[in-house]
């Protein structure tokens, strides 16, 4: 059993959902995500997802769109993730958000490899349909690294039904249609949709796309999922941060989200 | 810069097929098609030492290059007239590469179009409109000055037709693709219709079927093009449409086409997004082409009744390429046409600032597609640069990649000072004034015709005209003078 499917089991038996907090690397500087890397680890957060900036994100609403600019606008290359990746050593597990055209380009079977040697354990890839992940796919599996396929509201039940056979991690279902972004509520279409992947597979649901409240994470640990992603709501925290304060109020964010899980 | 960027991605690329060998050793034709890859990059343009000479050492160049197993293997396998497969792919390219949402919509829209399609009140639909709304067909007409130019002493020589797509009601070949795409979404049950758009011709053709259909248009459009065409702002407003400004990156045509695929997973039960190129997720490039592949069809028959036979030659301007698959659709399995393909070089292929994807791009993932993409060492999207906002865009059409790995179809690039040659040219020569677009085709012709022999027909698309322009090629102007052409300059 993957040590990311260790952690879902133990929340679940705790009665609770796994937090699972998205920051952009380099935004606003490379010191300060490793700083907020440091942060979640002592925080209690399950999982922390590290996004790649992108110029052309097509799947990020306008807060992790404008993170991205301002990361790559500062000079960020792939390169200074790795060195992030290189200089932390953390307890609990990483996963990389990184669009498709990144790891295309630097070759698909390096950047799986890469991702492995820095002890990274998964990959979630906003634009990489299950038609085209095979590839990705079997390389994940060989270096024992979940690649978690995306769910969507607007998914046919047959589709589903490919995807989660598929997923080799969790299924990240996404809170509505749209792009990333803060939402003030969610639709009872995902309650419905757990229901649909339940009946094909047991393999965690963790819900991402608009959450920012503990009142949302209330409502999607009573309709069953075993996680959440809170991205834009996190950057929004960061973003605003200089060096010299120690990033309190993002600190005190995820508090308040550690105590409704 | 440029150099070492490509230096590193080909030793990037070569690591990662090694590792591909390693972990996926069965596959072979797939590493076959990436090996081929690393073969073009190191032949084409970027390791051409005169860069200014690239236009047209990357033609002989790669021919001879390439004349290998490879592409004589590939010329065996690949039928041409048979993609893309069912998953949008030609050859390697073109696929799927969208968030998980709007799978919902494109399978929706590949349904409604194979079931439309051959569809006789469709067809019947669609014809009468385009007859009598677009105004269809448009003429070929025998551009007989122009051709006088490139006469040869004894009178032989290059006799140049022009396919008047810019006759067409709204000035440009978009309308027959939103106009088909129109009726595509009320058969789905669409009342909302995006759009993207750049010179603002899709925009405008899309902001005109929609007045006539009675729909809600909403059109993205970059800040730096609403500036430089805002006449076609101006005029898709009075037609009813809401133009929407694109701040994000460079105001231009490739982050529109993000906030609108951005808004189409945002309202995907209710609206219809009418791509406007043959570029995008499948099954755009294939709609596209299909709706637009009347140009083509149009041009064979008008051939066959002026001279008996088709052209010897094809020549379009290529930003996302659609009027260039337009009309090379319908000649690309006869071998004996000659399909060229004109890319924006903008201020020089060497400048960076251009937009000449084809020529030198490498494989990425754009908007959806498999395709060539200009982007930097770390695969982030370059911005590009072109006179011309319809070609200013760093993508492709993904059977465009498809047509030159497979060395169907030739591609060239021509500067923006060439095109604005080209487009007095025309303007002086025939009393047509093209789109800038347009004028890059028109400017290749004088890098053409001195290398032909015999008296070839060569059609040029005249994709559209250029009143949206002249403001553009005033200030240019301007800025860089008037000199004046010479007609007997060659």
């Amino acid at each position: 059993m993957s040590l990311i499917d260790k952690i879902f089991q133990e929340t679940k038996s705790n009665n609770k959902i796994a937090l699972m907090p998205f920051i952009m690397a380099g935004d606003p500087n490379i010191e300060i995500t490793i700083k907020a890397l440091n942060i979640l680890d002592k925080s209690g957060s399950h999982v922390i997802e590290l996004g790649i900036p992108y110029s052309d994100p097509l799947a990020d609403g306008t807060a992790i769109q404008s993170s991205a600019q301002r990361a790559l606008n500062k000079g960020f290359r792939i390169n200074h993730l790795f060195l992030i990746l290189e200089n932390i050593n953390l307890s609990i597990p990483i996963i990389i958000f990184c669009y498709f055209n990144l790891i295309l380009h630097y070759g698909i079977g390096n950047f799986i490899y890469k991702l492995y040697q820095l002890n990274v354990k998964g990959i979630i890839i906003p634009d990489l349909p299950v038609e085209e992940a095979d590839e990705i796919l079997m390389l994940c599996q060989q270096y024992n690294m979940s690649l978690n396929l995306l769910v969507s509201p607007v998914s046919t039940e047959s589709r589903i039904r490919l995807i989660v056979k598929k997923a080799n991690g969790f299924i990240y279902l996404v809170s509505s249609t749209g792009v990333t972004g803060i939402r003030d509520n969610f639709s009872d279409v995902i309650k419905d949709k757990i229901e649909i992947i339940r009946r094909y597979s047991n393999k965690p649901i963790v819900i991402g796309f608009g959450v920012s409240k503990p009142s949302h994470i209330k409502q999607i640990k009573a309709w069953g999922a075993d996680g959440i992603i809170i991205g834009s709501a996190c950057m929004q925290q960061i973003s605003k941060s200089t060096e010299s304060d120690g990033l309190d109020d993002f600190k005190n964010f995820i508090n308040e989200m550690l105590q409704s899980i | 810069m440029f150099v070492m960027g490509f230096v590193c991605g080909q030793s990037v690329y070569e690591k990662s097929l090694q590792s591909r060998k390693r972990f996926l050793p069965k596959s072979n034709s797939f590493y076959g098609k990436n090996n081929y890859f690393g073969k073009v990059f190191k032949t084409s343009a970027f390791k051409s030492p005169k860069k200014s000479l690239a236009v047209f050492a990357v033609q002989t160049r790669q021919v001879d290059n390439l004349g290998d197993t490879f592409s004589q293997k590939n010329a065996n396998q690949a039928n041409l007239t048979q993609v893309p497969d069912v998953n949008g792919h030609f050859g390697r390219y073109g696929g799927q590469y969208v968030p998980e949402t709007l799978f919902f919509c494109l399978e929706n829209l590949a349904k409604c179009f194979e079931e439309t399609r051959n569809d006789a009140k469709f067809r019947e639909e669609l014809n009468l409109l385009l007859k009598d709304f677009v105004g269809r067909p448009s003429p070929l007409y025998f551009a007989e000055r122009l051709s006088s130019r490139y006469a040869r002493k004894d009178g032989s020589g290059p006799r140049i037709y022009l396919k008047r797509e810019d006759l067409n009601h709204t000035g440009a070949h978009k309308i027959n693709n939103s106009l088909a795409q129109c009726l595509l979404a009320r058969k789905l049950g669409k009342k909302r219709i995006i759009a993207e758009t750049g010179a603002g011709q899709h925009g405008v053709a899309t902001a005109t079927v929609c007045a006539r259909f009675g729909l809600k248009c909403v059109v993205y459009m970059g800040a730096k093009d609403m500036k430089r065409q805002s006449l076609n702002v101006f005029r898709m407003r009075l037609l009813g449409a809401e133009v929407r400004e694109v701040t994000a990156g460079t105001g231009t045509l490739t982050n529109a086409l993000s906030e609108a695929i951005r808004d189409w997973v945002t309202y995907p039960e209710e609206t219809h997004y009418i791509v406007g190129s043959v570029s995008g997720p499948h099954p755009y490039p294939l709609i596209v082409r299909e709706f637009q592949s009347i140009i083509g069809k149009e041009t064979k028959q008008q051939a066959k009744e002026k001279w008996g036979s088709s052209p010897d030659i094809l020549l379009a301007c290529v930003g996302g390429g659609s009027n260039a698959m337009g009309l090379f659709h319908d000649f690309v399995d006869d071998p004996n046409v000659r399909l060229i393909g004109v890319e924006a070089a903008g201020e020089g292929l060497e400048s960076q600032k251009h937009a000449a994807t084809l020529t030198c791009g490498q494989l990425g993932v754009l908007h959806g597609a498999m395709s060539y993409v200009i982007q930097d060492e770390d695969g982030q999207i370059k911005e590009v640069h072109s006179i011309s906002a319809g070609l200013d865009y760093p993508g492709v059409g993904p059977e465009h990649a498809y047509l030159k790995d497979t060395r169907r179809a030739e591609y060239v690039a021509v500067t923006d000072k060439e095109a604005i040659q080209g487009f007095k040219l025309l303007s002086r020569m025939e009393g047509i004034i093209p789109a800038l677009e347009t004028a890059h085709a028109v400017a290749y012709l004088d890098k053409l015709c001195p290398t032909l022999s015999g008296n070839p027909n060569i059609v040029v698309c005249c994709s559209g005209r250029g009143d949206k322009d002249v403001h553009t090629v005033m200030e240019y102007l301007k800025e860089y003078g008037d000199n004046d052409i010479h007609l007997d300059d060659l």
